[in-house]
């Protein structure tokens, strides 16, 4: 009976640690990946619009997603 | 048309004639002008509020024009304060490079860096190719010719005078029978002349570049491109 109480607890604590770490890698990935579709859509808009070049847009995007 | 390119080659050739001897230096100030309309734009608010932050940065990029009647160069000028600028920074990228060009060697030159190296990126000589109109304006004195390009990827209109009779103009476009003192790309971004300087005595980089490494433009744009394409299948 302690074994299994043991057992259990070492489950729920592993789930939790889990979901932690689950969410901690979301909130990570998920603000770099608008970050970098913004940086996208911005040079693209220039390139588009502005008639930079590719390396233009390459600078561009660079320079954007360091603040990422 | 025929009587217009006519017209417009023999005041070429008579006001090159006339400056020919002449081994001053003219400066021309560019400042740039951006059109912000992005309402019909599909694009996320804050992508539309971070295009306007770096387009209102752009008007306080200040580019110069060096020239004689043979050589050109046209760079941004440094502004240190704005060093750690992010939209300044940003903006900057709108002047492409160091351009110089050479009308008795044929040559065009892109001096920029890029990935850490500095690069000559040779451009083919006359590579816009321009339509010339009866549209005239007056641009701080002068009269004015308007231009179209033809045969290219973006809408370039450009305003160029014959009174002073070089084929140079802004951040590489160029190849006029005349000085261009204003260009609108695509109706959006616009460069135009704020002050000309003549007898200018201390001018800088009105030479050939040195650099690293020297490449065909459509290398080093296919580099360019790679390197864009890479970084998106990496992320």
């Amino acid at each position: 009976m302690k074994n299994l109480s043991k057992k259990i607890f070492g489950l729920a604590c592993a789930s939790l640690l889990m979901m932690s770490m689950t969410n901690t890698i979301v909130e990570e990935i998920l603000p770099k990946k608008d970050c970098i579709d913004e940086a996208r859509d911005i040079a693209f808009y220039y390139m588009n619009y502005h008639g930079y070049s590719e390396d233009q847009g390459a600078e561009l995007v660079l320079l954007l997603i360091q603040g990422c | 048309m025929k009587f217009l390119s006519l017209f417009f080659l023999s005041l070429f050739f008579i006001n090159v004639s006339f400056t020919q001897n002449s081994k001053e230096n003219t400066t021309i100030i560019y400042k740039i002008n951006t059109n912000n309309n992005l309402e019909d734009l599909d694009m996320e608010i804050s992508v539309k509020n971070r295009i306007k932050a770096i387009n209102n940065a752009s008007d306080l990029i200040e580019c110069k024009l060096h020239f004689n009647v043979n050589e050109s160069v046209f760079y941004q000028v440094k502004k240190m304060a704005l060093n750690n600028d992010q939209s300044y920074r940003l903006a900057s990228i709108v002047i492409r490079g160091l351009y110089y060009s050479n009308i008795k060697d044929s040559i065009k030159i892109l001096n920029k860096n890029f990935s850490d190296v500095n690069f000559n990126v040779v451009i083919p000589f006359n590579k816009l190719k321009w339509q010339i109109t009866n549209d005239t304006k007056e641009i701080g004195g002068y009269k004015c010719f308007k231009a179209n390009t033809i045969e290219s990827k973006s809408n370039i209109v450009a305003w160029f005078t014959n009174q002073i009779p070089v084929p140079f103009g802004p951040n590489g476009i160029d190849g006029l029978p005349g000085l261009i003192l204003e260009t609108t790309i695509n109706e959006k971004l616009t460069f135009y002349a704020t002050q000309i300087k003549y007898n200018e005595t201390e001018v800088k980089f009105l030479e050939k570049p040195k650099a690293n490494k020297t490449i065909t433009e459509e290398d080093f744009l296919k580099m360019a491109s790679n390197k864009m394409t890479d970084f998106f299948n990496e992320n």
